[in-house]
């Protein structure tokens, strides 16, 4: 390490002017409107031709000689602004930017950040602007972050109604989903239909699904960083809005204007409300509703010092009758402070709690009855610290410990009252990393980000510890000795050094070649062999049995902007190996089950694509198209005769669509088209009887071998403002969509079954495959949406 | 647990969300037949069965066709041989003498093989216990969600000591097996399966209930679905699995009612049997010889 951080600082020595006198411009980038601060914002030198991209927290810092410049600051969306900058000593410039849009009604202003797609470092990156995320028509007119984000190239779903998605053939547990810096457990209520973040509470989204830098770490694929609204620090807002199965409301105010700001945001579905008059006496007392709250807060210490605390608080809840009840959910909290060192040294520490936990319960009586819950706690401390060197070299450094807690399952049964507890033992891990990156431009042509993780991870007691026999490959492998530990006392430690590189080269102007390799490791596992991941599904720590997962990936672009940057092309060739993939026997037996690490298989997975993407980014119609062609593969001893076989999220073809065509200043239209290959399945060949039941049989034994049909779905939705006006306090909009406009019967899966109903002796038994849909028709929506501001 | 997530899952099919199903046309690959042998036995003296049958195409929906001329014999650890006969097409039976009434008692080992024109197959089971029913309960239950209101049993029985013990009960009304896949109900110990480690238990509830036939919510002529009514007889038995045997029958169920999963369907995964070629090809099927214990009751 210490070489490594050397050869850093000798790098970026290599600079002409290094060590001359320099002065420091630095500040925040605001929205001017809210006070909120912008990521990725530029301040740009116009004399120099160097400039500064805002970090997550809006801050910014360029050194340079001293002299008078004009400093361009410039995002997407908002008017440029030009400074003119008397540099003699080092200066704080907080910014605060204009919403062209308002000003310039429907024309957008071309500004320098417009060519971000081109000029910027990043590869493999997606930002969705939550505004184009609002514009998008949804199921049932909810606002949908991750169902958007299926809409660009290499992210897509098994299926509607799926939990979470798949990042250039990962699996879902592959990505990290972080909302304010705390991880996310599960993403999705109602299982996949809607994700746990509430838009009205949301400033930024950025998936990354290749070239993540090295301050990013613990999951295989991709990382989705989520960043809440701060809130606003100028005036009293309310955002909120009426749907068929939620309600949110948000209010955003000043604590003390310009210093301190809160954000509190709700949603509740109301599914059960309504339906609670129409339901039968049988149904009486069933509970079916998800809600969520998202709270932040901040304050403005001094120039120097800025503390955050955020929350997030969803659960969804199902309960029926008196006999059984089922709940899940995640709850995050985050504290931040964020210290400037100096002009140059951005410093934020974050410390935050993560949980995710499921309860269900059976039998209303106390001499019957069943409960059982399961959950996945952790405690983290991240320092994180940007040194602003000069404007050629942004070097990061830091680290993260966390503490872990699994509760696998803690179960406990009572017959007649007698009572059995079929709990596991909790296990424990203490996850950690260190890294340095730094960003460094070589001239006007390349630019460079690179970076090494060292990443650490250490499986404790207290606990028993296993060790398994062999079996034959698929087969369960029995426990030969168990060893007990106590509290914090090691079983396993696993190192993995994560070296991370993205390059870019400048063609010209308006275009850009840009590519990456990242290594990664992920110590957590989800334990889950179902076709969509269930509320249930189990985290698993690396453990003595199980390796943490590994993959190296490649990836290769070429960017390209056309007339001034109206058209956004990017396309990206990415090649992704990995290594230590957990998979399961036939029969696995995956829930309570305290020799569960004897039942799991370990394999390899490649996955390959490209991608394209072409985005039209100004005037009244804008939108983009984008197509994934792209394999993803498994190999694991005992499954498919230890053959390579499509992974259960190999679609070949993946095809988005997205328009939005604003009419007028009252009328907006959008729509969307998805094409996507059939995911795989395995089929049986034969059938054959047992006691009078139809037993299905896969006599080829292959594991994947034939498609279910392809999928695609058109949606359309329009917006009405009735009265826009800038100044006007209450602003409402009716949001009409359809969902399935051509009632396509997709399928999510094929299944076998035999002829229902009771099977008579002597007559033949027919059998029959089955298509299961998730939606079946055309679903029309009506919601209404509200912006008060003071 | 697998079993207690499908009830859970099943409940949301119940509150009717959203979701639909229909039959469509698949091509399946081809595959050779394979021997399929339906070989459960018990303890009893009574006629015994075996049916060997070849698999055939997923939808071919005609009889299996039987797989005729094979020498079926049966061995217990008494040294006793047990030669089953051809009564028919692919059927072999025994039938019991005077002076041997049954193939044999419990802790006894039991060898099958099958000779099919030189080509040998072999299998093993043990004979082991089945506790006795002490009682079947009956109750009259107000409605609930996913229950009509009617008459409904639930069986007492402790499962026998030691771990690993494990089950088939079976429920007959009016002497009829119910039959349908979700019907099944097998017990590891007193719960559901291997996980769980409960030893020597009652059976747990939802196992004593399994016993209520399961009505048909879209078959016309089962509009009363309320399980059992007065004058009804319920017979129950628990029959005696060797472990091997349970595992067989918790991947058949499981595989014939993936489709109650929906969106959390697991893969297909074929079934193992214990039935063992000499010659090294999968073999179809289990071979069980069980202990049976009953209880039955009229429905008041």
């Amino acid at each position: 390490m210490k070489h490594i951080i050397s050869f850093i600082l000798l790098l970026a020595m290599v600079h002409p002017t290094f060590g001359q006198d320099r002065t420091t411009l630095s500040g925040y980038i605001k929205d001017g409107s809210s006070g909120e601060t912008l990521i990725g914002a530029t301040a740009y030198i116009k004399e120099l031709g160097v400039g500064s991209t805002s970090n997550e927290y809006g801050f910014y810092s360029i050194s340079v000689e001293p002299g008078t410049y004009t400093i361009e600051y410039s995002y997407l969306g908002f008017e440029t602004l030009s400074r003119q900058v008397d540099l003699t000593e080092n200066q704080t410039v907080d910014i605060e930017m204009g919403d062209a849009a308002e000003i310039l009604e429907e024309v957008v202003v071309v500004s320098e950040a417009e060519d971000q797609n081109v000029t910027d470092l990043e590869m493999s990156v997606n930002k969705l602007d939550i505004n184009t995320i609002k514009s998008i028509p949804t199921l049932l007119g909810e606002v949908e972050i991750i169902r958007a984000l299926q809409l660009l190239p290499g992210i897509t779903t098994v299926g509607e109604g799926a939990t979470g998605f798949n990042v250039r053939g990962g699996s879902i547990d592959q990505n990290l989903v972080l909302l304010d810096e705390a991880p996310v457990y599960n993403s999705s209520h109602l299982f996949g239909f809607f994700s746990v973040f509430n838009p009205d509470a949301v400033k930024d989204v950025k998936l990354y699904k290749g070239g993540i830098p090295s301050r990013y770490g613990g999951r295989l694929s991709s990382i989705l960083d989520v960043r809440m609204k701060e809130g606003n620090s100028k005036k009293f807002t309310m955002n909120g809005g009426i749907g068929l199965i939620f309600s949110r409301l948000s209010i955003e105010a000043p604590l003390i204007k310009n210093k301190a700001s809160f954000i509190v945001a709700g949603r509740r579905s109301y599914i059960d409300v309504l339906a609670q008059p129409f339901l039968n006496d049988d149904l009486d007392g069933s509970v079916l509703n998800f809600y969520d709250l998202t709270l932040k807060g901040n304050y403005n210490i001094n120039e120097r010092n800025r503390v955050f605390v955020s929350g997030y608080f969803g659960r969804d809840n199902f309960g029926f009758g008196e006999d059984a009840g089922f709940n899940w959910g995640n709850s995050t909290g985050t504290l931040r402070w964020n210290h400037l060192f100096s002009d140059r040294l951005f410093s934020n520490i974050t410390f935050y709690y993560s949980d995710y936990d499921y309860k269900l319960s059976f039998g209303a009586e106390a001499t019957n009855s069943f409960d059982w819950d399961a959950s996945i706690v952790n405690y983290s401390v991240k320092p994180e610290l940007t040194y602003f060197l000069n404007p050629n070299n942004v070097i990061r450094f830091g680290g993260q410990a966390i503490a872990y807690e699994f509760e696998p399952g803690r179960a406990v049964g009572v017959s007649e009252g007698e009572v059995s507890d079929i709990s596991l033992d909790k296990r424990y891990a203490i996850e950690g990393g260190v890294y340095l990156e730094n960003e460094q431009d070589f001239g006007e042509k390349w630019s460079l980000n690179y970076g090494l993780r060292l990443s650490y991870f250490n499986y404790t007691g207290k606990g028993d510890a296993f060790e398994f026999g062999d079996a034959p490959a698929g087969f369960r492998r029995p426990i030969t000795s168990t060893t007990y530990f106590d509290q914090w006392e090691s079983i396993e430690t696993y190192t993995n050094l994560e070296p991370r590189l993205s390059v870019k080269y400048q063609l010209n102007p308006v275009s850009s070649l840009k590519a990456s390799y990242m290594r990664t490791a992920q110590y957590l596992h989800l334990i889950s062999n179902t076709t969509a991941s269930t509320p249930v599904d189990v985290w698993l720590p690396s453990t003595n049995n199980i390796a943490p997962q590994t993959a190296d990936q490649v990836a290769a672009g070429y960017f390209r902007n056309f007339q001034d940057n109206t058209y956004e092309l990017s396309t990206e060739l990415y090649y992704k190996k990995m290594n230590n993939l957990v998979d399961y026997i036939d029969g696995a037996d995956l829930l309570l089950n305290p020799a569960i690490e004897g039942d799991l298989l370990v394999g390899e997975g490649r996955a390959y694509g490209w991608e394209v993407m072409l985005k039209k980014t100004k005037g009244r119609l804008g939108g983009w198209g984008s197509y994934t062609l792209a394999r993803s593969e498994r190999q694991v001893p005992g499954i498919n005769a230890s053959e390579w076989y499509p992974s259960r999220f190999d679609q070949l073809h993946n095809l988005t669509l997205s328009l939005f065509y604003e009419l007028n200043k009252k009328w907006s239209f959008s729509s969307t088209f998805t094409y996507l290959s059939g995911t795989p399945t395995t089929f049986a060949t034969s059938r054959f009887e047992q006691q009078g039941y139809v037993v299905p049989h896969n006599a080829n034994d292959v594991r994947n071998n034939v498609r279910i049909p392809d999928y695609h779905r058109l949606d359309i939705a329009a917006t009405w403002v009735p009265g826009r006006k800038p100044d006007k306090k209450w602003q409402g909009e009716w949001v009409f969509s359809i969902y399935n406009l051509y009632q396509r019967r997709n399928a999510f899966s094929v299944y076998f079954r035999q002829q229902e109903g009771r099977v008579l002796a002597d007559q033949p038994t027919n059998t029959e495959a089955i298509r299961l849909s998730v939606v079946g028709s055309m679903i029309p929506s009506i919601s209404y949406n509200f912006k008060f501001n003071q | 647990m697998a079993i207690i997530r499908n009830s859970i899952l099943a409940l949301f099919a119940v509150l009717g969300f959203m979701h639909c199903t229909d039959p469509i046309d698949v091509e399946l690959d081809s595959a050779e037949s394979l021997l399929a042998v339906d070989a459960w036995l018990d303890n009893l003296p009574q006629e015994q069965t075996i049916y060997l049958t070849w698999s055939q195409p997923y939808f071919d929906a005609t009889t299996s066709a039987p797989v005729t001329d094979a020498i079926v014999e049966v061995t217990n650890s008494g040294g006793t041989a047990f030669a089953f006969t051809e009564v028919e097409a692919g059927v072999y039976r025994w039938s019991p003498r005077p002076e041997v009434s049954s193939l044999g008692e419990e802790g006894m080992n039991f060898q099958l093989s099958i000779d099919l024109g030189g080509r040998l197959y072999t299998s093993q089971s043990t004979l082991q216990g089945s506790p006795a029913i002490d009682e079947i309960r009956q109750e009259f239950r107000d409605d609930e969600i996913g229950r009509e209101d009617g008459i409904w049993t639930e069986f007492f029985a402790r499962d026998l000591p030691g771990l690993g013990n494990t089950y088939w009960i079976k429920t007959f009304k009016n002497g009829a097996f119910l039959n349908k896949p979700d019907e099944i109900n097998i017990a590891y110990d007193a719960a559901f399966d291997a996980g769980a480690q409960i030893d020597g238990l009652i059976f747990i509830p939802p196992i004593r209930e399994f016993i209520n036939p399961i009505p048909d919510p879209d078959d016309d002529a089962d509009l009363d679905p309320a399980p059992w009514s007065p004058g009804d007889n319920i017979r129950v038995e628990i029959h005696s699995l060797n472990k091997e045997v349970f595992f067989f029958m918790e991947t058949l169920r499981d595989q014939i009612l993936n489709g109650n999963n929906g969106i959390f369907a697991t893969p297909l995964v074929n079934t193992r049997g214990n039935v063992i070629s000499q010659s090294g090809e999968t073999v179809l099927g289990v071979f069980n010889v069980a202990s049976i214990s009953s209880l039955e009751a009229t429905i008041e």
